[in-house]
């Protein structure tokens, strides 16, 4: 799996009141979140509802260059909600290590489908991965957040995109 | 008087807990739509019970969702929580207190959908404080700049990965 030339800057998110330390020290490498990220087998996506209520579901995908991909259905919730409203949070399968990504979602033409993106998700799903079946989408990341639970509050790491992805 | 109508076959009535039922999906994805295979509430309220770690997912003013980690209590279908008024999901529940929970384990996924207030303690079931002691080693009684909160239920999904062509199941609370 290739990865993004320049790792983002690591920073701490605002957690007032929890000891997360204002140094770097126990900061995590970006390594660290693309690793679990990105081998993690079952996602978590959210999106949110015209009336403003959130909407969770589980999905799979796979991490490629700096961006993830899924598919589904033209006509699931998620895909209603992500056309009216294309920011989105997508969580790995493990709570205890959890990365949580904060990004936006663009849904993608056919020919704008990285053909790595195919053959990822065969090896990884033994699955087709087929926009004919369900439109393919593709979130770009604006944060990542590691909540590391035996690391906490040192490894509480914020990762920020802006420009750089 | 309106027509007697049958009672929908995807959809039992429990004796205790909300009413069980399938997801609304897509019809390619295949999943079941007979009663037969729903779980019982018990299989969620157990799970949530049980679970170290949460994350909740709110929605800031400008319609981004924001999800965090956390520990909390699942007691008599609701869920309690303390954060800090200054956190980002205490400034979005402000502002709109729709919010979803998930459970931690994937392979048995619940994920909870309702609304989060604030409450006094004193609304709070001491058994809540006593299980909070038991589970993390601290009572969850707020700090300073510290507030409780209790989500209600509206929907939850439950997402067993290895029975999902039978068990996946959906529970409206009224």
């Amino acid at each position: 799996m290739k990865r993004a030339a320049q790792p983002p800057p690591a920073t701490r998110p605002k957690m007032e009141g929890y000891g997360v330390p204002e140094t770097k020290e126990g900061i995590l490498p970006w390594e660290w979140a693309l690793d679990r990220f990105s081998r993690s087998h079952n996602y978590w996506l959210t999106s949110v509802r015209p009336d403003g209520a959130p909407h969770v579901m589980p999905v799979w995908g796979v991490w490629l260059d700096g961006a993830w991909y899924f598919s589904t259905s033209a006509s699931s919730r998620k895909s209603w909600n992500l056309q009216h409203n294309s920011k989105c949070v997508v969580c790995n399968e493990n709570a205890a290590e959890a990365v949580i990504l904060e990004g936006t979602a663009r849904r993608l033409k056919d020919d704008e489908i990285p053909q790595q993106a195919f053959t990822d998700y065969q090896s990884k799903y033994g699955w087709k991965f087929d926009p004919k079946r369900g439109p393919v989408w593709e979130v770009r990341p604006h944060a990542v957040f590691a909540m590391p639970e035996q690391q906490f509050p040192k490894g509480v790491t914020k990762w920020v995109f802006e420009g750089i992805v | 008087m309106p027509a007697k109508s049958k009672p929908k076959k995807s959809q039992t009535h429990l004796k205790s807990g909300p009413r069980a039922s399938r997801p609304i999906v897509p019809p390619g994805y295949q999943f079941p739509t007979s009663p037969e295979g729903l779980l019982d509430w018990s299989w969620a309220t157990e799970r949530l019970t049980n679970s170290h770690n949460y994350v909740i997912v709110t929605v800031r003013p400008d319609g981004r969702p924001h999800a965090m980690g956390m520990h909390g209590l699942w007691f008599d279908d609701a869920y309690y929580f303390g954060t800090d008024v200054s956190s980002r999901k205490a400034r979005n529940l402000a502002e709109n207190p729709h919010c979803v929970l998930v459970s931690e384990n994937f392979h048995e996924l619940v994920i909870v959908e309702g609304t989060a207030e604030t409450i006094d303690g004193e609304s709070v079931p001491e058994e809540v404080f006593e299980a909070s002691k038991t589970k993390y080693g601290w009572s969850m009684k707020p700090r300073k700049g510290g507030s409780l909160y209790r989500l209600t239920p509206r929907v939850v999904f439950a997402f067993p990965l290895e029975q999902i062509a039978t068990a996946v199941t959906r529970w409206r609370f009224q």
